[in-house]
């Protein structure tokens, strides 16, 4: 892929539990946060694209009210609704619509308040899985987690490697909102939501805002010496959706990993870090072997072997990840490529990864009714 | 989710013939009229080949654990039920269904144990499907 889709620059508001802030005050501050990073001026942005947001009490009407609450009079305006996918996709869907010429300035906001308005499911979940209390999302995990056991090895020595490595992570990010030092000990130590999860698996949900500017190649170099690239991009949603039995070990990444990569033309060894979209420990160690880090069956053995540090070999989640940094609902997928565009723009601060390249960043979303994840988004950034 | 009631399904224009089947304790699943597919939660279309002709066939009730968890911290509408089993089970007609098993030793919910459908009353005009071990 050429290099005409850029992000000029970005912005993470500090996240907070129970803010008791309205969505479009989260909005407005990581939308103007944006700006100010980048200088871009509101006469310049001609696009601006949101997330659906469990705090969005499900309008129909999201990304128009989200101009109007920023006061913007854009030329092309788009919500995406694939759940914690949304935001890496919405960076590609704005570069697709840049490279078609229908805008060129957009401003992707992201925002989401799951902490003061939790939403009930609705549709079939009610029908099919509530009524059996699975615990949510925690549960629909454990299902996923002790049919791989029983396929291939127990994934819990790699989860707890996770699980650490991403909480020391958090303790060199002053934005992660928990950074208290994490033993082996206490991983175990934490309790158990549903069999196969501990709570230390999981994310918490806070409330919170980020955006950032994609633009043309051509105007974020005039905008910043530092423009990071989108190179490679794929999605895959509803994986094996005809299949009546499928294994729910695998997943769409399957399909959109080595895509991604092969559009940007790279290979494996050559990822410099890896930011995966972490809802729960064994996404992770899903996402390695479906990416194809590593075969089936093979994640936590790759785990355990590699060096996941910002130092190491394949830095993973270096800002703490959704877990330790805290999960803002639906926006909550742009902690990902956030993280990756201050690491390839050298603003890492004390857990800067030495010089890298490139970053590999997915996004999840959903869970569908006894499988795995719906969506499985990949891209690749580059400086 | 978050309350403290349990949930209690609702069928829709899709799915009354389905829980029609489960009240009348003789749970069936759509089966494609055209290309031979069952499948499982029921859609309106076959999700293998998108034919609107689905009819439903009646199941044993005999099936097999695919996977499981123990809940051991629910939500409120659950709290009090705990360690309680949620369970993946592979229906021998070959679809899967998410369900509990009713048991009091949840220890014994295991991946390949063989479990048997039974009916619970959750309202008093719905039944739903639940298991017990076989």
């Amino acid at each position: 892929m050429d290099r005409e889709i850029a992000i000029a620059g970005y912005y993470e508001a500090p996240s907070k539990r129970k803010s008791g802030r309205d969505i479009f005050d989260w909005l407005s501050e990581a939308a103007s946060g944006a700006m100010r990073a980048t200088g871009v001026e509101k006469a310049e942005i001609d696009g601006l694209i949101t997330n659906a947001a469990l705090g969005s009490g499900g309008s129909p009407f999201w990304s128009i009210l989200a101009a109007e609450a920023l006061g913007m009079s854009p030329g092309w305006l788009e919500s995406v609704d694939i759940g914690g996918g949304s935001p890496v996709a919405a960076i590609a869907r704005a570069g697709a619509a840049i490279k078609a010429g229908f805008a060129e300035t957009v401003l992707v906001a992201m925002a989401d308040v799951p902490t003061i308005e939790p939403k009930k499911q609705v549709g079939y979940r009610v029908e099919f899985e509530e009524a059996y209390g699975p615990a949510g999302p925690p549960g629909l995990f454990g299902l996923i987690v002790n049919r791989y056991k029983h396929q291939y090895t127990d994934p819990g020595e790699a989860m707890c490697k996770i699980a650490m490595t991403q909480r020391r992570h958090a303790e060199l990010n002053p934005l992660a909102l928990l950074r208290t030092p994490m033993t082996r000990e206490d991983y175990y130590a934490s309790k158990i939501i549903g069999e196969g999860i501990r709570l230390l698996d999981c994310v918490m949900h806070c409330d919170g805002g980020l955006a950032l500017i994609v633009t043309s190649g051509k105007r974020a170099r005039q905008l910043t010496d530092k423009p990071v690239y989108l190179t490679g991009y794929s999605e895959s949603h509803n994986f094996d959706a005809a299949n009546p039995l499928p294994d729910v070990t695998k997943t769409g990444f399957s399909i959109s990993g080595p895509k991604a990569l092969a559009m940007a033309g790279l290979r494996h060894d050559d990822v410099d870090q890896l930011q995966p979209y972490d809802d729960f420990t064994v996404a992770l160690v899903l996402a390695v072997e479906d990416l194809g880090f590593c075969a089936k069956g093979e994640g936590p053995a790759f785990i355990a072997a590699t060096d996941l540090s910002h130092l190491g070999k394949l830095p993973l989640n270096t800002g703490g990840g959704q877990i330790s940094a805290g999960q803002p609902g639906l926006s909550a997928g742009m902690i990902q490529p956030v993280e990756a565009i201050r690491q390839l723009r050298g603003e890492g601060g004390d857990r800067q990864i030495p010089n890298p390249k490139n970053a590999l960043v997915t996004g999840i979303g959903y869970v569908n009714y006894l499988r795995n994840w719906n969506t499985s988004v990949a891209a690749v950034l580059e400086v | 989710m978050e309350g403290k009631e349990r949930p209690v399904p609702v069928p829709t224009s899709i799915t009354r013939r389905y829980w029609d089947s489960v009240n009348a304790e003789a749970l069936a699943i759509p089966k494609c009229g055209d290309c031979g597919a069952v499948h499982f939660y029921p859609h309106a279309l076959c999700p293998n080949c998108m034919s609107p002709n689905l009819g439903y066939v009646p199941v044993s009730g005999n099936g097999t654990i695919y996977s499981y968890t123990i809940i051991r911290s629910p939500q409120p509408a659950f709290k009090g039920m705990e360690p309680y089993a949620v369970v993946n089970v592979e229906l021998d007609e070959g679809v899967r269904i998410m369900a509990n098993v009713r048991t009091d030793d949840v220890e014994k919910v295991r991946i390949g144990v063989r479990v048997k459908m039974i009916y619970e009353q959750s309202t008093d005009d719905l039944k739903i499907p639940q298991f017990v071990l076989a």
